[in-house]
């Protein structure tokens, strides 16, 4: 018999890494049901037996405010899990036990995982935890999940208690006892296919939980639920969810309160944490330390990276290469030499060669969270981001924007609001990737030999620009309205694992491997068939389809300078991933990257050059963007997004042509 | 009584009323900060506050700080 254990508990209470202790780092990753939530399982085999553990949204409340707390609490009530592991920071452990209240409230089966118990420990504090089992009436394990500590007896344990029949918890809130009680007798008369017990049904009620109710709406006893709910919020002087809130953590307080020594809820003084973070946050060092972290950051990216993205470059190369050959050898038919090497191994491999930036900026980044210091970094920049109408939070994925826009896009699941998300995603391509420094570098070579990296800082910040001001355009347009104001805790700075850094950078970058084999894939064929149709015509050339529409297209874009049917398909093979447009007006004016630098310069002048990078600054996202955009919302942001960054890039590329026109002849 | 955000650095306060919507309410109310606390201000200079509660650490946006009313104590 499979065994189903859920694993639930807050954000920071080492959820993750008690997961990979447990299931020895192997995650089945998908999304739950209907959401763009990341769902992960993986398999405890202990004693013989094999069980599946869910990871559940971390959350700090079973209430449904947001997804992650609606998913949560969805699973525990319809799938009923076997046991359900509640992992918590020992240190903090009032707030961690509400949701451990609400969870035994719903009748679960729970065992309580005091993590970081070292901490508790070195702070002198001792926690009594066989009192605390036997007044939550569960049991409770210790466990220093980061080091490894306790993890035997937890599985033990996990064996132990599968199935036990759970007592539910009874939390004494008093005035209000005498109206659940009331409503409970009223509920038992109703066949109820709400799978919860009367009492728990009761305080759902009272609280006026909307998922509940909602469930309960077409049936025929609705109408006087309402009536008795409203009679008794009527006749009560309190908010009566406030007052249910209010009276769990009075009731947790107790608990804490017999379960410590005195000196726990004492304990307010200024930590190691608080001294650094007094520098790291101050007002006048806070940013410019921050801007040091970001910049070593990228130096590493790209010092590092460089050499790892020519070696996978010369890889796919030779790769594709050797490919033609052995077809060839086989004596199978020139186009399929062409689909193979031209087609799938440069087209995946144009996007594979991204992944040692992606990697090397998601292990930094892990890094920085694994620390503590992300959260330092929302913060620091949350009274900038806020006067943009835009979210603390919202900056990370910004920052990591200029790397790889796809974790950018990513990293937007950090921020609670739907709008605030949206918001971030729509402006994020804004953001100049690495992946279009190389089509800057070569034309600001080419034709502004003497103020090169001028030209190239220049595309940057118009990016930046661009996306404030999009940025209140969107906010105007799609999300009127106050930005949600930050709320977050602060984890106090710890000292990462480098198993535990290494494991988080690989469960952020494995979704960018998939995507360039489904998605980046099927595109990749797309766009070679047009460039090979009709039969017999030379690869991308003229007469194939692709060359005939960009002849098509190029009308379009004569008013920026650049009507000519080349630059028209090298902005479509762009769409598949920027830095193609250098290969492929190689490839079309068959001179190779070397002569390109010529070519350009008969081609454009610096102003129709200029133009044209803009151009590829701000038009159509990559197909990997734009896949990313589209599993993260749906298809009309995405859409939004297709458009508003062509019409864009198109208006100012014609502006800046037609307007410049005006000065130099 | 007196908005967190007018409260300096260092001191620590009771926190006597929150008076922000539900949703914002109920946030508040995960993380752990309820009428009735003692809090700590730990940072309070421009923009967002940290506030200190036993040892969790929150940020709060400026504006939301302007919602939660609260008493000065004094240190023990």
């Amino acid at each position: 018999m499979d065994n189903k254990i859920a694993l639930a508990g807050n954000p920071n209470s080492g959820k993750t890494t008690l997961f990979n202790q447990l299931t020895g780092a192997r995650a089945k990753i998908g999304n739950w049901s209907g959401t763009t939530v990341e769902k992960k399982e993986g398999e405890l085999k202990h004693q013989g037996k094999e069980l599946k553990i869910v990871d559940l949204p971390g959350t700090y409340s079973l209430s449904a405010y947001s997804i992650d707390e609606r998913i949560a609490r969805t699973f525990l009530i319809e799938e009923k899990p076997d046991l359900v592991v509640v992992i918590i920071d020992a240190s903090n452990l009032e707030r961690n036990l509400y949701l451990v209240s609400q969870l035994l409230e719903l009748g679960q089966n729970v065992l309580l995982d005091l993590n970081m118990i070292d901490l508790v420990r070195k702070r002198g504090i001792k926690i009594y935890t066989e009192k605390l089992s036997k007044i939550l009436g569960i049991p409770v394990a210790e466990t220093v999940a980061s080091e490894g500590e306790g993890i035997q007896e937890i599985k033990d344990k996990i064996i132990e208690n599968l199935g036990n029949k759970s007592n539910t918890l009874k939390i004494d809130y008093g005035e209000l006892e005498k109206s659940i009680s009331s409503l409970e007798d009223f509920l038992e008369k109703r066949d109820g296919n709400i799978d919860l017990s009367r009492r728990a049904l009761a305080i759902k009620i009272l609280e006026n939980d909307q998922d509940i109710l909602k469930k309960l709406e077409h049936s025929d006893y609705f109408k006087e639920i309402l009536e008795m709910y409203h009679n008794i919020e009527a006749k009560f002087s309190e908010d009566l969810e406030t007052f249910i809130i209010e009276k769990r953590y009075a009731y947790l307080k107790g608990v804490v309160k017999e379960c410590t020594d005195k000196s726990f809820t004492l304990e307010e003084r200024i930590t190691l944490s608080d001294k650094i973070d007094r520098i790291v946050t101050n007002r006048i060092g806070g940013i410019p330390i921050f801007l040091m972290f970001m910049y070593l950051l990228f130096s590493m990216v790209f010092k590092i990276g460089d050499p790892l993205v020519g070696l996978v470059d010369g890889f796919f190369g030779l790769l594709s290469e050797k490919a033609s050959l052995l077809i060839e050898f086989l004596g199978l038919p020139p186009w399929f030499a062409s689909f193979i090497s031209d087609g799938i191994i440069s087209g995946v491999g144009s996007v594979l060669v991204f992944l040692p930036y992606i990697l090397l900026l998601f292990l930094g980044i892990s890094f920085l969270e694994d620390t503590g210091y992300l959260a330092r970094a929302a913060f620091i920049m949350d009274k900038v981001m806020h006067s943009l109408g835009l979210h603390g939070k919202s900056f990370i994925p910004m920052l990591l924007g200029f790397g790889c826009n796809i974790p950018g896009i990513m990293a937007t699941r950090t921020l609670e609001s739907n709008k605030d998300r949206i918001l971030t995603i729509l402006i994020l391509p804004l953001m100049s990737c690495s992946a279009r420094l190389p089509v800057y570098t070569l034309f600001a070579g080419a034709l502004f030999p003497k103020n090169q990296g001028l030209v190239v800082f220049s595309l940057y910040i118009l990016g930046i620009a661009l996306s404030i001001i999009m940025a209140k355009l969107f906010k105007s347009l799609f999300f009127k309205g106050e930005t949600t104001p930050l709320v977050m805790e602060i984890p106090p700075y710890r000292l990462p694992k480098l198993k535990n850094i290494l494991l988080h950078m690989w469960s952020k970058s494995v979704i960018f491997i998939k995507k360039a084999g489904t998605i980046i894939f099927i595109a990749v064929i797309f766009i070679w068939a047009l460039a090979s149709l009709p039969v017999g015509v030379e690869y991308a050339s003229e007469q194939s389809i692709i060359g005939r529409i960009g002849e098509f297209l190029a009308p379009v874009f004569k008013p920026a300078g650049f009507g000519f049917w080349q630059a028209a398909v090298a902005l479509i093979f762009g769409i598949l991933a920027k830095e193609v447009v250098v290969g492929t007006m190689g490839t079309l004016y068959g001179v190779g990257e070397e002569g390109l630098s010529s070519i350009i310069q008969q081609q454009f002048t610096p102003l129709s050059g200029y133009a044209f990078l803009l151009m590829i600054l701000i038009y159509i996202p990559c197909i990997a963007a734009l896949a990313t955009i589209k599993r993260e919302t749906n298809w009309k942001w995405t859409g939004i997004a297709v458009f508003y960054t062509f019409l864009l890039g198109w208006f100012l590329s014609v502006i800046v042509y037609q307007f410049g026109s005006l000065f130099i002849k | 009584m007196t908005p967190l955000n007018l409260i300096k650095q260092g001191k620590s306060v009771r926190i006597i009323k929150i008076r922000a919507g539900r949703s914002l309410s109920q946030r508040l109310s995960n993380m752990g900060l309820h009428a009735g606390d003692i809090v700590k201000v730990v940072n309070n200079t421009s923009g967002p506050l940290i506030v200190a509660k036993n040892y969790s650490r929150l940020a709060l946006g400026r504006g939301m700080s302007f919602k939660i009313f609260v008493e000065e104590i004094e240190d023990k």
